[in-house]
């Protein structure tokens, strides 16, 4: 397993913490979270919130054009993945990175995506309609 | 000047690519089906570029087909501005583009089954990806440079899902072919 050095799964975040993700309208087919929200060509880590450090509500008003949130347990993240960092910001104390491991293919990494696409549960709903397929 | 470039270019010069190439650059603002007569402003060079020129032809175009309909959309994806995740996201690249442009170019007229529309999705840093799904099977097929696509088959069976991922060349279109006849077939 190949992580960035100074990134590691932080045990002080427990199993049973849900993680808030964003979701832009942009990648919603059908109205279903795709996998395409945990893929990125610029950084192989996927940005969440703690939800014992934060309301899903905040997590939407620092993405208003967002269509919703939805959230993900740190354990069924931590069943796919090498894990979540802690990765706190001045202004997102609950920041949280969903570790990739660098060693995946990219095409290993989106059987992954789409396990945590599939595991995603909606916490705020969208309100803006998602384009047709 | 609008040039599109990618690597087989005397295999795709149809009707289908100067119309794509036309509403991706925004020379064409809609496209009615039915044989029309319209400008055509672009020309093949032996490098493998399409450079913009202004000639008048009878084209065909067909807007039911899968093709077609998907284009709406991936012209704009292609058009999303910097930044348009709120996370310092780029633009689309479009090499990418050109590369779906080169893949359905190739596609078109490849099946005797009708091929449901694809979604179109931007990648955070500029990719895009396309992604299918009917009754129990679901496709993705990500474009991770200008050659190279990643892709994932899911088909649930009894509640299990069973995936299939690899990367492909875009020059192998029997296997992106043979990808979306399994995604068909019931």
């Amino acid at each position: 397993m190949e992580l960035n050095s100074d990134l590691h799964d932080d045990p002080n975040i427990p199993n049973d913490e849900p993680l808030y993700r964003a979701i832009h309208p942009n990648n919603l087919p059908g109205g279903n979270i795709s996998s395409s929200t945990f893929i990125s060509r610029s950084d192989p880590h996927t940005s969440v919130d703690r939800s014992s450090l934060c309301t899903p509500q905040q997590t939407l008003q620092r993405f208003p054009h967002y269509a919703g949130v939805a959230e993900l347990l740190t354990r069924t993240v931590r069943e796919w993945t090498p894990g979540v960092a802690s990765a706190p910001e001045p202004e997102n104390p609950a920041h949280a990175l969903i570790l990739r491991d660098l060693s995946l293919s990219n095409a290993k990494w989106k059987e992954v995506a789409r396990k945590l696409a599939k595991a995603c549960k909606w916490i705020i709903l969208p309100s803006i309609p998602s384009p047709p397929t | 000047m609008t040039t599109i470039s990618w690597n087989q270019p005397e295999k795709i010069l149809t009707n289908f690519v100067y119309k794509v190439a036309d509403r991706i650059s925004g020379t064409i603002s809609s496209i009615n089906s039915g044989s029309q007569r319209r400008e055509r402003d672009f020309e093949v060079h032996s490098a493998g570029a399409i450079t913009k020129t202004t000639t008048t032809e009878e084209v065909d175009l067909d807007d039911n087909d899968w093709i077609t309909k998907t284009l709406p959309r991936l012209e704009k994806i292609a058009h999303l501005p910097e930044n348009w995740d709120g996370l310092g996201s780029q633009g689309t690249d479009s090499s990418i583009v050109q590369s779906i442009i080169f893949m359905l170019s190739q596609l078109q007229n490849s099946f005797d089954v009708d091929i449901i529309v694809p979604y179109v999705c931007p990648i955070a840093g500029g990719g895009i990806q396309l992604e299918w799904t009917l009754g129990n099977k679901h496709v993705e097929l990500e474009f991770i440079d200008k050659d190279t696509i990643a892709f994932l088959t899911e088909e649930m069976l009894d509640s299990e899902e069973k995936m299939r991922s690899g990367e492909i060349s875009l020059r192998n279109m029997n296997e992106i072919r043979t990808i979306l006849n399994w995604l068909m077939t019931s």
